[in-house]
């Protein structure tokens, strides 16, 4: 089924066949059978491998484009939520394929693979919690991965998009990744949403560089957390998308802008496009992902 | 015929392999190195060498050196 995958995505985009490849081969065996679970997943809802191919060169093909268009301009396409709003999280067709195609992103991006780890490592050591929040889970996969580690007594998670709150229900409650326990995903903003704290856990994987006012966002989840809570987060630096609006030059950014809002980076993760060292990432603009875990500090 | 063994010549330098192991054909099926990176780092210096911009949806999808020479013919022939 992979073997199939993989050859659909040769054919589609030979640029890709070896880098997908080499990724599966460093897959540990946990992932390998996520991704056979989540492509079995996929394939029951009406997919073939042609159309995952498709999914998945759309996110290439996407972000090939808008790192030609940073290469020249030295800036991300978009700056606004409304440039991107229409054509990418309320488009449902356009949504349900990128979704699909990042999800794949997750087990054959080395950067992507690493940070999936990162985070899933960092709430498999936290303690357990009562409640657990995921803002913005897009497709579903790092939030049922959550769900199955059992990091929490009950898990929420909130999306403004419709399409990816379909999709996090439907894999949630489908049995791919197993028995789960029960995840209430709903369809709002997270800055205008009635949400009741505290939650002892608040992920937010590869949000921040999608909204106008992250300093805002973890000003909320810093609201939303309960004293010792943590923050997991992911983002990225230099790294056009088709709908990245806020871009961050360096790490130090991220990091100021989590202290600002009250939380304390005490676990970090940085990685520069892969064979680069991060100054040599830094010095040619070329994308460095990282993730922190951050823990609330007292408020004053 | 003299574009593409320009883009040839260059290709060549950029993926560390002689310009006669290189055709039209050439993609990053059989050309050691031509990942993505390397792809911008070719289109940069295609851009830089002709002198031509070539149409980001160009850049971004051709596949082999034979579509990259296509793309800097109708970048030349837009900018005309």
């Amino acid at each position: 089924m992979i073997e199939e995958l993989v050859e659909a995505i040769g054919q589609k985009n030979p640029r890709q066949r070896r880098p997908v490849e080499a990724a599966l081969s460093t897959l540990h065996d946990e992932e390998r059978r996520d991704l056979s679970a989540w492509v079995r997943h996929a394939l029951s809802r009406g997919n073939s491998a042609t159309s995952l191919a498709a999914a998945y060169d759309l996110v290439v093909r996407d972000t090939l484009r808008e790192q030609v268009y940073f290469r020249r301009h030295g800036r991300y396409r978009h700056t606004s939520f409304a440039d991107v709003a229409s054509d990418v999280y309320f488009s449902p067709v356009y949504m349900q394929q990128y979704m699909e195609g990042l999800a794949l992103t997750g087990f054959f991006w080395e950067n992507h693979v690493v940070l999936r780890r990162f985070l899933l490592h960092a709430l498999a050591r936290l303690p357990r919690v009562r409640r657990y929040l995921e803002v913005g889970p897009g497709h579903g996969l790092h939030l049922a991965a959550a769900a199955r580690l059992g990091c929490a007594e009950s898990f929420e998670a909130i999306d403004l998009s419709p399409t990816s709150v379909a999709l996090c229900n439907d894999l949630l409650t489908s049995g791919a990744l197993g028995a789960l326990p029960a995840v209430h995903v709903r369809e709002a903003d997270f800055l205008g949403a009635d949400v009741d704290g505290p939650f002892g856990i608040v992920v937010m994987g590869e949000v921040l560089e999608h909204v106008e006012r992250p300093d805002l966002f973890l000003v909320r989840a810093r609201e939303l957390l309960s004293d010792g809570g943590h923050l997991l987060c992911t983002t990225c630096i230099d790294a056009p998308a088709i709908d990245h609006i806020r871009h961050f030059r360096s790490v130090e950014e991220v990091e100021a802008l989590l202290f600002d809002a009250g939380l304390d980076v005490i676990e970090r993760c940085v990685l520069p496009h892969p064979g680069l060292s991060l100054a040599e990432a830094a010095a040619q603009r070329l994308a460095v992902n990282v993730g922190f875990v951050a823990r609330t500090r007292p408020r004053a | 015929m003299e574009t593409f063994e320009r883009i040839r010549a260059l290709a060549a330098d950029v993926f560390g392999v002689p310009p006669s192991t290189l055709g039209p054909a050439s993609s990053p099926d059989d050309v050691p190195g031509w990942d993505s990176l390397q792809h911008l780092t070719l289109v940069a210096i295609i851009e830089q060498e002709l002198d031509v911009r070539l149409r980001d949806a160009d850049a971004a999808d051709a596949q082999t050196l034979g579509e990259l020479t296509q793309a800097v013919v109708r970048a030349r022939a837009e900018a005309a």
